[in-house]
């Protein structure tokens, strides 16, 4: 397909939903290889319904942000093979949003992150008054921890 | 302007006017790949006069699936889409090649040959070696099964794709010669054994199984 038999773009941005499904279904019952084109106009919408469907029910679930990443995606993919399919559609928000619920479903909440555990902060005091002043200056030395 | 560069850029604009402006791949797809850094420049220099960031434009999850789409629709091949879909599937559920081979082993209780075969046949699937008509569909529906997926998605997935439709252009892709011992690459032409092998050694039947599953055509 040369840039000459593209659909015109404008148009089917131009179109609904169902009108889309419908130059779709049309053109792949005709074997017209440009149904892609439409398909893939559907398929963009369909995404952003799938992420806003995961995003919603993931958080409700407990999933965290790559769970839901990986929900939306799978969703996608699922929803870009459906959209080869030679039949006519439910509409696409309707396919996208039940293929991200079903994929947020599917996923257990990832276990929470144990805790960290860190060495005891060293407790140190100051020196203060003659003997800071001292130490400051290189009258004194410290003992360096060990006994006098 | 070309005019798909005029539109692509147009579209842009509508939708930025919507306030829902894409990531640039989504209109890169109609540009003439010789003009997409000029229509990224273009965009960012747009996005900036209108105030705004890229993070403010898409979230990341809606970016990766757009990503992985136009990964499957880049690997479009004979066997269509599935090959680019299969990966993308297992790389979103974090699931190995292996798994999936297991999986199929399993089902259709094969031996160590027979796995053998099948590891490769998968391989040669996910890597659009395969002419997707010629794949059984039992195996189309073990492998949606696997995925809690549609067999039907997975029939219209293998359905070659664009120019990889039986053009006379694109590459001519013969099914996979059969794995395995003596076989050889016509599969009803007698095995060949090995040099100086007095005995005729017939293929494996798991391995002619494998071979029938991925190649024997959809009633195999």
């Amino acid at each position: 397909m040369n840039e000459r038999d593209r659909l015109d773009e404008r148009w089917l941005r131009a179109l609904d939903d169902v009108q889309l499904e419908g130059v779709r279904y049309d053109l792949l019952r005709s074997g017209d290889v440009r149904f892609e084109q439409a398909a893939e106009h559907l398929l963009v919408r369909g995404i952003a319904h799938a992420e806003r469907v995961a995003a919603q029910l993931g958080a409700a679930r407990g999933l965290d942000a790559d769970q839901i990443t990986a929900a939306t995606v799978d969703a996608s993919v699922q929803l870009q093979m459906r959209l080869a399919r030679e039949e006519k559609l439910p509409a696409v928000e309707v396919l996208a949003g039940r293929l991200a619920r079903e994929r947020v479903e599917a996923m257990a909440p990832a276990p929470p992150a144990p805790p960290r555990l860190t060495a005891r902060p060293p407790r140190l005091r100051t020196v203060e008054g003659p003997l800071g002043e001292a130490l400051a200056d290189g009258r004194l030395k410290p003992n360096k921890g060990t006994n006098s | 302007m070309s005019d798909a560069f005029e539109q692509a850029f147009l579209a842009a604009v509508d939708d930025m006017n919507a306030g829902q402006l894409h990531a640039p791949e989504h209109y890169l797809r109609t540009v003439p790949a010789a003009r997409h850094e000029e229509f990224t420049r273009r965009l960012s220099a747009l996005r900036a006069a209108r105030g705004l960031r890229a993070s403010e434009l898409t979230s990341e999850a809606f970016e990766a699936a757009l990503g992985a789409v136009a990964a499957v629709r880049a690997e479009a091949g004979q066997a269509g889409i599935l090959p680019g879909a299969l990966k993308q599937m297992r790389k979103a559920r974090g699931i190995r090649p292996r798994d999936v081979v297991d999986a199929l082993a399993a089902e259709y209780e094969l031996g160590p040959e027979g796995r053998e075969a099948l590891r490769e046949h998968y391989h040669q699937l996910e890597s659009g070696e395969l002419v997707g008509p010629n794949i059984a569909h039992r195996l189309l529906r073990s492998l949606a099964d696997f995925f809690q997926a549609e067999f039907e998605d997975f029939r219209a997935a293998v359905r070659p794709t664009g120019s990889a439709g039986g053009g006379e252009s694109g590459p001519r892709l013969r099914p996979a010669p059969a794995m395995g011992r003596g076989a050889g690459d016509d599969p009803g032409s007698a095995p060949s054994g090995r040099a100086g092998d007095a005995r005729t050694v017939g293929p494996d039947p798991q391995v002619e199984l494998v071979r029938r599953l991925f190649t024997g055509g959809p009633d195999a």
